[in-house]
């Protein structure tokens, strides 16, 4: 059965990658949620954290504190939505999308791939829906884990703004998993593409951090696609369906580049 | 085939102006040095690159126009053979066969007996002939109307060549046609109807078969128990550049071996070895010095 087309042989072929990707992601923020009833029960942290330069705080754990031992929506905002899930969930999809068909061409099967009646462009949309896929699987797993922990910690998160903060880092994270999967598709090598998509993914983030502290950037925020992943704090207020059809769109232009590149250009030996 | 398909990669030449015709139901010999531009070629053929000049045509049809049409009734093996390492042959062969919507799995069994090739095993773990063989089940499996084999013998030990040969003799039978590149003569001389030879991206020469085999030039040598003079080859029709030394004599044959081998067989012969010519001497034979027609 998994071997019957393009997107469920590349889901075989990551199956093992998926499984290291889910207990890294899973493993890191299940830990988080044990420390919330020692947190919850300690005045003085948010004291100790704000004796922290700002910016320091800023870029590692986000904006309002005040309320982190109190509240534990603010806890998991700053302790893992703000960098860790997104980040890995980016590199995850940035990885993926890079291999797609670039790490097959230089691998030098796509040719051999590509002598079989399939069209060149049912190839890449085939690749983009395995990256989808195992994105999402890698998100279910988490929310799991969340859940979890948040009954074992007694945090009382609501399931469904769980999925929804998770959902939209799976948004933020295709953003760039397609652009990795696009690079690829107009000729780049994999390393190229890996390296360009994680790069702009972590400045896209240090842009949205550090916009509130430095003047010279903060026009640049709403440049930065993270700010469309955050910005609404999905975890408390759920999904803004405006900020996700950006994350949406830009992954939609992203595909659409890369199936016009791919489909012009020549396949390298 | 194709009409002065010409591709250049930057400056660089990969094929120029080149008009090829293969017939329906011919073995097609594509033979040229190593870099002469036979996997442009295909290549292009597949379309996996596009010409920058020039059109290739396949059943009548442009191959970059309807190229998935073409590539549903073409089998085809590369010269560079990557494969799904991960996979086992047999894994590699349901999934191109998934691709492909079907083929016939009693065939592919049956190709993987001839070839003696164990599809159980993972590719990676498989010397570069079994990986050639999972390759050549994959181009062959679904019986297609055009067989395009880039250097399809590499890595396959003699037995399996002549599977091979066989192989294609079925094809051949069955009114299907091969285009097959090589850089070996006598595997072309034994496999094919007629030869395309390529130079530097330029097609210099079509040949039958039997015209190629009338000119070939061959290198022979023959160990005498005694010495023979050298004087009973000189003269000799199709011997040229003779030597002999301690009863053993050099020299080139064009064409027949007949006439060497009568005059050889007055004298006691101990060993008799063929040396088959670098590509570069046919064209001398063929085309004189400079290799220009």
């Amino acid at each position: 059965m998994m071997l019957n087309n393009v997107a469920l042989k590349t889901l075989r072929d990551k199956r093992r990658a998926l499984l290291g990707w889910a207990i890294a992601l899973t493993g890191f923020a299940f830990l988080f949620t044990l420390y919330w009833p020692y947190i919850r029960d300690m005045p003085s942290i948010v004291q100790l954290l704000q004796a922290y330069p700002e910016a320091l705080i800023k870029v590692f754990v986000g904006g309002d504190l005040s309320k982190f031992n109190l509240v534990p929506e603010s806890f998991l905002n700053a302790e893992l939505f703000f960098l860790w899930v997104p980040l890995v969930l980016m590199l995850f999809a940035v990885t993926f999308g890079s291999d797609a068909i670039a790490g097959e061409e230089e691998r030098g099967t796509l040719d051999l791939l590509l002598t079989n009646p399939v069209p060149r462009s049912r190839v890449v949309i085939e690749k983009f829906v395995a990256m989808v896929t195992s994105s999402l699987v890698l998100a279910a797993t988490l929310w799991i884990a969340l859940m979890a922990g948040s009954m074992i910690s007694e945090m009382g998160i609501d399931p469904v703004r769980l999925a929804e903060v998770i959902f939209s880092a799976v948004l933020l994270g295709l953003v760039f998993g397609s652009l990795s999967l696009a690079l690829g598709c107009v000729g780049l090598k994999p390393g190229m593409s890996t390296g360009i998509g994680a790069a702009l993914g972590v400045a896209s983030y240090l842009v949205n951090a550090l916009a509130p502290v430095f003047k010279e950037i903060e026009s640049y925020q709403k440049l930065s696609p993270f700010f469309y992943y955050i910005e609404a704090d999905p975890l408390v207020n759920g999904l803004n369906l405006g900020d996700a059809t950006i994350l949406v769109t830009l992954t939609a232009i992203m595909l659409a580049v890369a199936l016009v590149a791919f489909q012009r250009r020549d396949i390298g030996v | 085939m194709t009409e002065g398909l010409t591709k250049f990669y930057g400056k660089q030449r990969g094929v120029l102006d080149l008009d090829v015709n293969v017939e329906k139901g011919e073995v097609f010999g594509y033979l040229g040095p190593n870099g002469a531009g036979k996997t442009t070629t295909i290549r292009l053929l597949l379309d996996f690159i596009r010409p920058t000049q020039g059109q290739a045509k396949i059943f009548g049809k442009d191959v970059s126009q309807n190229s998935l049409e073409i590539r549903k009734r073409i089998g085809y093996v590369p010269g560079e053979l990557a494969m799904y390492d991960n996979m086992t042959g047999r894994d590699f062969l349901t999934y191109f066969a998934h691709l492909r919507d079907g083929a016939d799995w009693k065939y592919v069994e049956e190709l993987a007996k001839r070839l003696d090739c164990d599809l159980s095993q993972p590719i990676r773990s498989l010397s570069h002939g079994n990986k050639q063989k999972i390759a050549l089940i994959q181009a062959f499996m679904h019986k297609p109307d055009l067989l395009i084999l880039d250097e399809p013998t590499t890595g396959l030990d003699p037995l399996m060549q002549r599977e091979f040969y066989r192989m294609i003799e079925e094809v051949r039978s069955e009114g299907r046609t091969v285009f097959l590149s090589s850089h070996i003569l006598p595997e072309v001389e034994r496999t094919c109807d007629r030869v395309g030879i390529l130079r530097e991206g330029k097609l210099v020469a079509v040949e039958g078969v039997k015209d190629l085999k009338s000119r070939a030039v061959r290198h022979l040598e023959i160990h005498f128990a005694k010495p023979v003079p050298k004087e009973a080859f000189v003269g000799v029709s199709g011997v040229r550049d003779v030597t002999m030394e301690d009863g053993i004599m050099h020299c080139t044959v064009v064409g027949s071996l007949d006439a060497v081998i009568k005059a050889a067989s007055s004298f006691p012969v101990d060993n008799l070895i063929t040396h088959e010519p670098n590509l570069e001497e046919v064209f001398m034979s063929f085309y004189g010095q400079g290799g220009e027609q």
